[in-house]
C-alpha cells in the first residue's frame, strides 16, 4: 500500500516549499494493494525534533493540528487538504520537513513526503550553512548579471520624469514596487539554490553576526568591505569594478542604525506610532526607510548608488517585513477595504502609485510619463505559486499571504509574521 | 578650416572659440569622431561640446550644427551641454516647431540640474553670473514666444551615406553573445540588415537603453532581414554581457538577431562606419545614437543617426532593400 | 478560531505583539553617545528637516545651515544627513538640485576635513563635474589636497567615466603606501585596458600577496576568457604561494566559463589530484572545494 502528497497543486517535488499559509495538498492511494475498503490514515510529521514542522487542516477555514486523520477512497481519487508551517519551526535546509502518511491502525508508513518551510529569516540568526547558501547564491546571480538587477541598477538616474526612481519612491508604490522587488531577485535566488530565502537587517537591533567578513562584510577604516577570503561575495562586482565601499555612522555589532540625527525609528515605535491606516503608515519611508539608508556614508547612502551594496536588499527586506507586520496587527491584507493602501479620493497620484496600476518596468511599459525602457521582462515565475501576474500589479502586493484570496499568495513569507 | 588634434590644451580651444571663432568653424568640430575629442575625459568632452554649442548664440545658428543642438535637447544628460543647446537656438530664427524638445529637456532636468557659467571656462567656484539648463531652456521657451507645439518634429533623417571607406570589412571577426565567432561577410550579406551600435556600460538611458530597447520592435523583419547591434566597448562587453543586456530587452537571439563584439578588429569597423564615438583609453567618452542599415552586400544604404529613430522609417528602408 | 493549540498559539502571538509594541516610548533606544547632548542648533536644524520633504523653503533653510560656517559643524552635519536621507523620496529636493548643489561646492574648501569629505562624497555620487575637476587637481598636485589620495580615488570611482584610470596606474606603479597601493588595484577592476597590468600583477611572485588576490578578482570578473589560461598555469604551480593559488581558483570558479572549464581534462585533472593531497591550505582546500561545487559535480 502506498499513498501519494501533492502540495500546491503540482505533483513536481519542486513545488514542496511553503511558509505559515496554509497551501492546498491533496493526497490520494496511489497503490492500493493489501485494502478492500477506505484506508484511514493519518498524516503527521516525520520527525518533531528537528528540521521544519508543519500542521494540517482538512479545510483552510479549519483549525490547524499537529496531525490529520483521513479516510482514502480505495480507487486512488484524491482528498484536498491544506498544510501550512508550523511556526515557529522554519526549515534550516533544503526539504527537511516531511510528511509522514501512517495507517491508522497499526501505524504502517505509506509515504514520506519531503517539503521546506521556506520563510525570510533575520540575517543575525542565520546558521553558516544558510547564510554560506545565502552569499554563494548572490554572488552569482549578481555577476552573471541575471535578472534586472545590473540593468535597475545602472538606471537608478536622478531625473524626475520618466524617471525608474520615481516609479518606486516617493508614493505610495513606495512599498508595493520594492515587495516585487525583492519577490523577483528571491525567485532569481532560488533558481540557483532553491533552498535559498532574503534575510533581512534589524536595522533597530545590533547585528554582530551579519556586519562580519563572512557575510555582509566588516566596513575597513577606508571604507572598503572586507569579505575575507572564503565569501563568495567578495567576488561582487558592479559596474564601478569588484568590491563594495561602505562606512556605517553608528557600531553594527553593538547598537542599532542611526546617524548625526538620532537612530533609526523602532520596531515598536514602526507599529505603534505610524496610525493603524496605510495613508499614515507610508510615512515608514522616511524613518526608519531614509534613515537606515543615510545611517552610512558611501554607496547605500544615495539613491543612485544604493543597490550596488548587497546590504541593500537586506534593509529593505526589513523595510518590507515592517510592512507585513504592520498588516498583521492592523489586519491590512484586502486591497478592496480601505486601510488596507491610500484611502480613495484626494488628489491623483503618479501612474504607478495607485492600486490598479501595473507596475514598471515588469509590464515592459514605456509611454509617458513611464521611463523610456524597462529592462528585465516579466516578474520571475515560481514553482509554488502563479501569483502574482507576470506584469504585477499594486493591488498584488497587498494580500502577499493569500489572507483575503489564497490564490494570491506571493510565496514568501517572515519568520515572525505567522499566518 | 580649423584643425585641432587631440593634444591641443582645450583651454586653447575655448579661447578660439571666444575671440576668433566663426559659427560654420565651430559648427566644423562638432563631429565626435574627430581626433579632437581622442583621448579626453568625458567631462573634458563635455565641457568642450557645451562651449562650442553656447557659441551659437553669439555667432549665429548655422543649419549643420541644428542636429547637434537638437540632439542635446533631446537626449542629453549633462545639464551644461543641454543649457548650451538651448543657448545656441537663439542665435538663429525662432522656431516653434522645436518647442517639444525644448518642454521634454526641460522636464528632464528637473532632477539633473546644475549651476553653471558660458562667461568663463572651466570657472573657478562661485562662478560668475551663473545660470542652470532650466533657466536657459526657459529664457529660448519665451524667447520664441507663444507657439501652437507642432506634431513631435524631431526623428532622425534617413541619410544615404556616401561610400566612406574602400577596405574590404568581410574578412573582421565579430564574436557574438554566445561567444560563436563569425566574419563580417558571412552574417552581414544575402539578406539586408539593420545594425545599432551601443555600448552596456552606458549611463544615458535614453540613448543605449533606449536603442536596443526600440531595436527589439524591429525584430518583425527576422527572416527577411537580420537585426544586430555591435558594442562600442568590446573589452568590458563580453558575450555574456551582450546576451543579457539584450535579453533585459525583449531580444530574442536567433540566426537572424545576434549581439556582436570585435575585440580584435573594432578600429577597423569604427572607421569602415565612421562612427560617432570617441574614446579615452578604452573608455568612451562621448558618442551619438546610430542605426544603420545595410544592403544585401554588406554596403550602408542609410543610416539614422544622432536623433532617435522612427521604426516605421527603418522597416520602410529595409523593405525597399528587400523589394529591390 | 481558537479551537486548536495552534490556532490558540497564533492568536496569542499576536496579542502578545501588540501588547509588546503599544509600550511606552522607555523601551526606545536611548541616546548613545552618538546622538547624546544634543545642541540647540542641532535641534534646530533637525526641526526644520522634519517638514522639508514637500517644502522648498525649509529645504532652502537646510542649504543655508551648510554652508554657514558660523553654525556650529554638529549642526551643519545634521542638515547634511538629513538631505542625504532626503534624497530618497523629496521631488521637492530633485527640483532644487542646482541650489543643493551649489550649497555643497560653497563647502568643497571648509576648513573642517569631515564636512569636505561628507560633500565632496554626494558631490561625486552626483557625478559633478566641478567636485570631480577639484578631486584630479589635488591629486595632480595643482591646488592643496581636499582629502587624502586614496580618499580622492575612491571618490572619482564613482563615475567610470571620471578619468582617473591613468592615475590609478600610477598610484600602482609609483606609490609606496601599501593601502593606497591596494585600493588602486581594487578600483582598476572597472577598467578594461588595464586588464594586463592586473595579469602582471598576479603573475609577480614578489608581489604582495594581497594585491595578487585583488588583481586576480578585477582581472577575471573583467575579461575571463583571455586570461583563464594564464591564471590557470598559476594556479597549477607547486611553488606558488598557496592562498594566491587558492584566490585564483576561486576566481576562476566564479568567473570562469563554465564550458570552457568543463573540457578542460589536463586542468581538471590536476585539480582532483590536488584535492587528494593531504597537506593542503585551509584556503586552498575551500577554494577545491568551491570548484569541485561548481564546476566538476555539475
Amino acid at each position: 500500500m502506498r499513498t501519494d502528497i501533492a502540495l500546491n497543486g503540482s505533483s513536481s517535488p519542486t513545488a514542496n516549499y511553503i511558509g505559515w499559509s496554509p497551501r492546498p495538498a491533496t493526497i490520494r492511494l496511489s497503490d492500493p494493494t493489501g485494502a478492500t475498503s477506505p484506508v484511514a490514515v493519518m498524516l503527521r510529521n516525520q520527525r518533531t525534533n528537528i528540521g521544519g514542522q508543519v500542521v494540517f487542516a482538512a479545510a483552510a477555514n479549519q483549525p490547524r493540528t499537529d496531525t490529520l486523520q483521513l479516510t482514502l477512497p480505495l480507487n486512488g481519487s484524491p482528498l484536498s487538504f491544506v498544510v501550512s508551517g508550523k511556526h515557529p519551526n522554519a526549515s534550516t535546509n533544503d526539504r527537511d520537513a516531511a510528511i509522514e502518511v501512517v495507517l491508522t491502525t497499526g501505524g504502517t508508513v505509506l509515504s514520506v513526503t519531503q517539503l521546506m518551510v521556506r520563510v525570510r529569516k533575520n540575517a543575525n540568526t542565520l546558521s553558516d550553512a544558510e547564510r554560506d547558501r545565502f552569499t554563494g547564491a548572490f554572488a552569482i546571480l549578481n555577476n552573471r548579471g541575471a535578472g534586472r538587477f545590473r540593468d535597475l541598477r545602472n538606471m537608478h538616474i536622478r531625473t524626475l520624469l520618466r524617471s525608474p526612481l520615481a516609479q518606486a519612491h516617493g508614493d505610495d508604490g513606495f512599498l508595493p514596487w520594492h515587495r516585487a522587488y525583492l519577490l523577483d531577485l528571491e525567485r532569481e535566488l532560488q533558481n540557483i539554490d532553491s533552498s535559498v530565502t532574503l534575510p533581512y537587517w534589524r536595522f533597530d537591533q545590533p547585528a554582530p553576526k551579519v556586519f562580519i567578513p563572512e557575510f555582509i562584510g566588516r566596513s575597513a577604516a577606508n571604507g572598503r568591505v572586507d569579505f575575507g577570503t572564503t565569501n563568495d561575495l567578495r567576488f561582487w562586482t558592479t559596474e564601478q569594478g569588484v568590491g563594495v565601499l561602505r562606512r556605517p555612522s553608528f557600531d553594527p555589532a553593538t547598537s542599532g542604525a542611526g546617524n548625526a540625527n538620532g537612530p533609526v525609528r523602532s520596531q515598536d515605535s514602526t507599529l505603534r506610532d505610524l496610525g493603524t491606516i496605510y495613508d499614515t503608515f507610508i510615512a515608514s519611508e522616511g524613518n526608519p526607510h531614509n534613515r537606515a539608508h543615510s545611517s552610512f556614508r558611501e554607496a547605500i547612502s544615495d539613491p543612485a548608488t544604493a543597490p550596488t551594496d548587497p546590504l541593500f536588499f537586506l534593509l529593505h527586506c526589513n523595510v518590507d517585513r515592517l510592512w507585513a507586520l504592520w498588516q498583521a496587527k492592523n489586519g491590512r491584507f484586502n486591497p478592496a477595504v480601505a486601510g488596507s493602501f491610500r484611502t480613495p479620493g484626494g488628489p491623483p497620484h503618479p501612474i504607478g502609485h495607485n492600486l490598479s496600476n501595473t507596475m514598471w518596468p515588469w509590464n515592459g511599459d514605456t509611454t509617458p510619463p513611464r521611463p523610456t525602457s524597462a529592462p528585465g521582462g516579466p516578474l520571475a515565475s515560481s514553482a509554488v505559486t502563479s501569483a502574482p501576474a507576470p506584469s504585477p500589479a499594486v493591488h498584488e502586493m497587498i494580500d502577499y499571504q493569500g489572507r483575503v484570496n489564497p490564490a494570491n499568495w506571493l510565496g514568501f513569507d517572515y519568520d515572525d509574521v505567522p499566518f | 578650416m580649423v584643425e585641432f588634434s587631440a593634444s591641443t590644451a582645450e583651454e586653447a580651444i575655448a579661447e578660439w572659440v571666444s575671440s576668433s571663432a566663426g559659427a560654420t568653424e565651430i559648427a566644423g568640430l562638432l563631429r565626435e569622431q574627430l581626433p579632437l575629442y581622442a583621448g579626453r575625459s568625458s567631462n573634458e568632452v563635455t565641457r568642450i561640446r557645451g562651449f562650442l554649442l553656447a557659441a551659437f548664440e553669439r555667432t549665429g545658428l548655422p543649419s549643420e550644427a541644428l542636429p547637434y543642438v537638437m540632439e542635446e535637447l533631446e537626449s542629453g544628460q549633462d545639464a551644461y551641454t543641454v543649457a548650451a543647446a538651448a543657448r545656441a537656438l537663439r542665435g538663429g530664427a525662432p522656431s516653434p516647431e522645436l518647442v517639444p524638445l525644448l518642454r521634454g529637456a526641460l522636464e528632464r532636468m528637473r532632477g539633473a540640474d546644475v549651476s553653471m557659467t558660458f562667461e568663463v571656462y572651466k570657472p573657478r567656484w562661485p562662478f560668475p553670473h551663473p545660470t542652470t539648463a532650466s533657466d536657459e531652456l526657459r529664457k529660448t521657451l519665451a524667447w520664441i514666444g507663444p507657439a501652437e507645439p507642432g506634431p513631435s518634429c524631431c526623428h532622425a533623417a534617413s541619410h544615404t551615406e556616401p561610400i566612406r571607406d574602400e577596405t574590404d570589412i568581410r574578412q573582421i571577426e565579430l564574436e557574438d553573445q554566445d561567444g560563436d565567432t563569425v566574419r563580417f561577410g558571412d552574417f552581414f550579406v544575402g539578406k539586408p540588415a539593420v545594425v545599432v551600435f551601443f555600448y552596456t556600460r552606458c549611463d544615458n538611458p535614453e540613448k543605449c537603453s533606449l536603442s536596443i530597447t526600440k531595436l527589439a520592435g524591429l525584430q518583425v523583419l527576422k527572416g527577411d532581414a537580420r537585426v544586430a547591434a555591435i558594442s562600442y566597448d568590446p573589452l568590458y562587453d563580453t558575450p555574456a554581457r551582450l546576451k543579457v543586456y539584450g535579453r533585459n530587452r525583449a531580444i530574442e537571439f536567433g540566426n537572424d538577431v545576434r549581439f556582436f563584439r570585435a575585440p580584435r578588429d573594432f578600429e577597423q569597423l569604427r572607421s569602415w562606419f565612421d562612427l560617432g564615438v570617441n574614446y579615452i583609453g578604452s573608455m568612451v567618452n562621448r558618442h551619438r545614437i546610430e542605426l544603420y542599415v545595410l544592403d544585401t552586400n554588406g554596403k550602408i544604404a542609410s543610416s539614422f543617426t544622432r536623433m532617435q529613430w522612427d521604426n516605421r522609417r527603418v522597416i520602410e528602408a529595409v523593405q525597399a532593400l528587400a523589394r529591390a | 478560531m481558537e479551537d486548536s493549540e495552534y490556532e490558540r498559539y497564533i492568536a496569542n502571538y499576536w496579542r502578545e505583539l501588540d501588547r509588546q509594541s503599544a509600550q511606552e516610548p522607555e523601551t526606545e533606544m536611548k541616546d548613545t553617545a552618538l546622538f547624546s547632548e544634543e545642541n540647540p542648533r542641532v535641534a534646530e536644524a533637525k526641526a526644520i528637516a522634519s517638514g522639508a520633504r514637500s517644502d522648498p523653503e525649509k529645504l532652502e533653510k537646510l542649504f543655508a545651515i551648510i554652508r554657514n560656517p558660523s553654525e556650529p559643524i554638529e549642526a551643519r552635519h545634521s542638515a547634511l544627513t538629513s538631505l542625504r536621507a532626503l534624497r530618497f523620496n523629496s521631488v521637492v529636493l530633485d527640483e532644487l538640485r542646482a541650489a543643493y548643489l551649489d550649497a555643497l561646492r560653497d563647502v568643497i574648501d571648509d576648513p573642517d576635513p569631515d564636512l569636505r569629505d561628507e560633500v565632496l562624497e554626494i558631490l561625486s555620487k552626483e557625478k559633478d563635474e566641478y567636485a570631480q575637476r577639484r578631486l584630479l587637481e589635488s591629486l595632480t598636485g595643482q591646488g592643496s589636497p581636499l582629502v587624502p589620495a586614496q580618499r580622492a580615488l575612491q571618490l572619482l570611482s564613482y563615475d567610470i567615466h571620471a578619468e582617473h584610470f591613468p592615475l590609478l596606474r600610477e598610484y600602482v606603479a609609483r606609490s609606496d603606501d601599501a593601502e593606497t597601493r591596494l585600493e588602486a588595484v581594487r578600483l582598476l577592476s572597472a577598467d578594461p585596458a588595464s586588464a594586463d597590468l592586473l595579469m602582471d600583477l598576479f603573475a609577480d611572485s614578489k608581489e604582495d600577496q594581497e594585491i595578487r588576490r585583488a588583481s586576480v578578482a578585477g582581472l577575471l570578473s573583467l575579461a575571463p576568457q583571455q586570461y583563464e589560461e594564464r591564471v590557470k598555469e598559476i594556479v597549477l604551480d607547486d611553488s606558488e604561494d598557496e592562498t594566491v593559488r587558492a584566490e585564483g581558483l576561486s576566481a576562476l570558479s566564479h568567473f570562469g566559463n563554465p564550458t570552457a572549464l568543463a573540457q578542460d581534462e589536463r586542468f581538471n585533472a590536476t585539480i582532483e589530484e590536488l584535492r587528494t593531497r593531504e597537506a593542503n591550505s585551509e584556503s586552498l582546500e575551500k577554494a577545491l572545494q568551491g570548484y569541485m561545487q561548481m564546476h566538476l559535480l555539475r
